[in-house]
């Protein structure tokens, strides 16, 4: 959900050097949403809000791909968060010994 | 789970019951008297042995008893559908190049020489004259036989089907490896490719590939471990029958799987036999085989199928 842009805040300045210290909270932005000043290359600025991204949480994300791929049910959040560990070998295959 | 290792064959053997029944334990025991009694027979390293009287009586007929009968005609086969590739007449070329004697009694940085004893033949085994009827056998005169791989192949398979009866097993052969089916909770069993550039005596032997087996065999046959020097020269146990000396090829390892471990062993000889490119088409055209070479040049190839038998794939496709 997009909210409505707020004044943009007293810090952001369109001098360049302001620009690269917050194109470095940019990373931040794109994951919580914000303001963000991006450098233009010619030494000015631009201002622009970052939605923050759809807050969902791992189940819900398992339950999606889930009902995409046709499948019921909900698995734990242990093995949607964690790729499974591969078992340990009971024997392995080699030259002649 | 109940294991069972002991040695055999020149090998170390593994036997791996999926039961927790202490009553089947004294049934996995009888696989070591098993392979004692296969090795007996099969084995040209001991000169009582039922293959090495036979190899004594070159020209005369014979009578077998059923397991070397067995053996003796899935090798013949295996020359078949292999073309040639594998057989089990390289015996004279494997003595010339300097195994003579069991590996472990081989001294691998000085072999003793040894002439050839007769005209090398790569195809002699269709010369073997067969009486069904009296279990006998004629092998041209001065032909000797060895049955090295497909015995261990043929011993894997053999055991893990009496024990099958039992419980699910798997069987491993000095690595050629049989499995009778998936494990007692329905999941493949888990099974290592060992990787050639690390060393075989590690603790923690990190495997190339982890394969899930559901059934029938897994075999490597590599240049990396019986190898010896002679006359000053680097030799190995795979013979290319097509020259009678030992494989020059770019192939360090070749893992197969197949139906049963015997074909698996087959597989893998004539893979690395061929060397990396044609031995990859090979694998490709046999829709029951899958598997990996490992190169001199430490590139890995794999077929198209070995996807299937991934852990990596199989676990992605379950999740």
């Amino acid at each position: 959900m997009t909210r409505p842009p707020k004044k943009p805040p007293r810090h952001a300045k369109k001098d360049a050097k302001s620009a690269k210290m917050l194109i470095s909270a940019a990373a931040f932005s794109a994951t919580f949403g914000g303001w963000i000043a991006m450098a233009n290359g010619n030494g000015s600025s631009s201002l622009f809000y970052q939605s923050p991204p759809p807050l969902v949480s791992p189940l819900e994300l398992d339950s999606q791909a889930s009902q995409q791929h046709g499948l019921e049910g909900k698995r734990s959040d242990a093995e949607t968060t964690f790729p499974a560990q591969p078992p340990i070998p009971l024997s392995m295959t080699h030259s002649s010994r | 789970m109940q294991r069972l290792t002991f040695r055999a064959m020149g090998c170390h053997m593994l036997a791996i019951l999926d039961s927790d029944e202490p009553a089947n334990m004294e049934q996995l025991q009888q696989v070591q008297g098993w392979f004692e009694e296969w090795e007996q027979c099969l084995s040209r390293f001991r000169e009582n042995s039922e293959l090495s009287r036979l190899n004594r009586r070159a020209g005369r007929q014979v009578q077998l008893s059923d397991v070397l009968w067995e053996v003796l005609q899935t090798a013949c086969d295996a020359a078949q559908w292999s073309g040639g590739l594998v057989a089990p007449t390289m015996l004279d070329a494997l003595e010339a190049a300097g195994y003579d004697r069991s590996f472990e009694a081989l001294d691998p940085s000085n072999a003793p020489e040894r002439p050839r004893q007769r005209q090398f033949g790569s195809n002699e085994w269709r010369d073997i004259e067969w009486y069904a009827d009296s279990h006998s056998v004629c092998l041209p005169p001065g032909l000797r036989l060895d049955l090295g791989g497909i015995a261990k192949g043929w011993a894997a398979d053999e055991a893990a089907r009496r024990m099958g009866k039992v419980a699910p097993t798997m069987i491993d052969a000095g690595g050629d490896i049989a499995v009778t089916g998936p494990m007692s909770d329905g999941k493949g069993w888990p099974v290592g490719v060992a990787d050639p550039a690390s060393p075989a005596d590690t603790c923690d032997p990190r495997p190339l590939e982890l394969l899930m087996l559901n059934g029938g065999g897994v075999a490597t046959s590599g240049r990396d471990y019986r190898r010896w020097q002679f006359k000053g020269k680097w030799q190995h146990h795979i013979i290319d029958p097509r020259t009678g000396l030992p494989a020059e090829t770019d192939v360090l390892a070749a893992t197969v799987l197949a139906p049963t471990a015997c074909e698996a062993e087959v597989g893998a000889k004539a893979a690395l036999i061929l060397g990396s490119r044609d031995g990859l088409d090979w694998l490709e055209a046999r829709q029951d085989m899958a598997g990996l070479l490992v190169l001199e040049d430490g590139r890995v190839l794999r077929s198209r199928r070995l996807k299937g038998y991934l852990w990596s794939e199989l676990e992605a496709h379950s999740g």
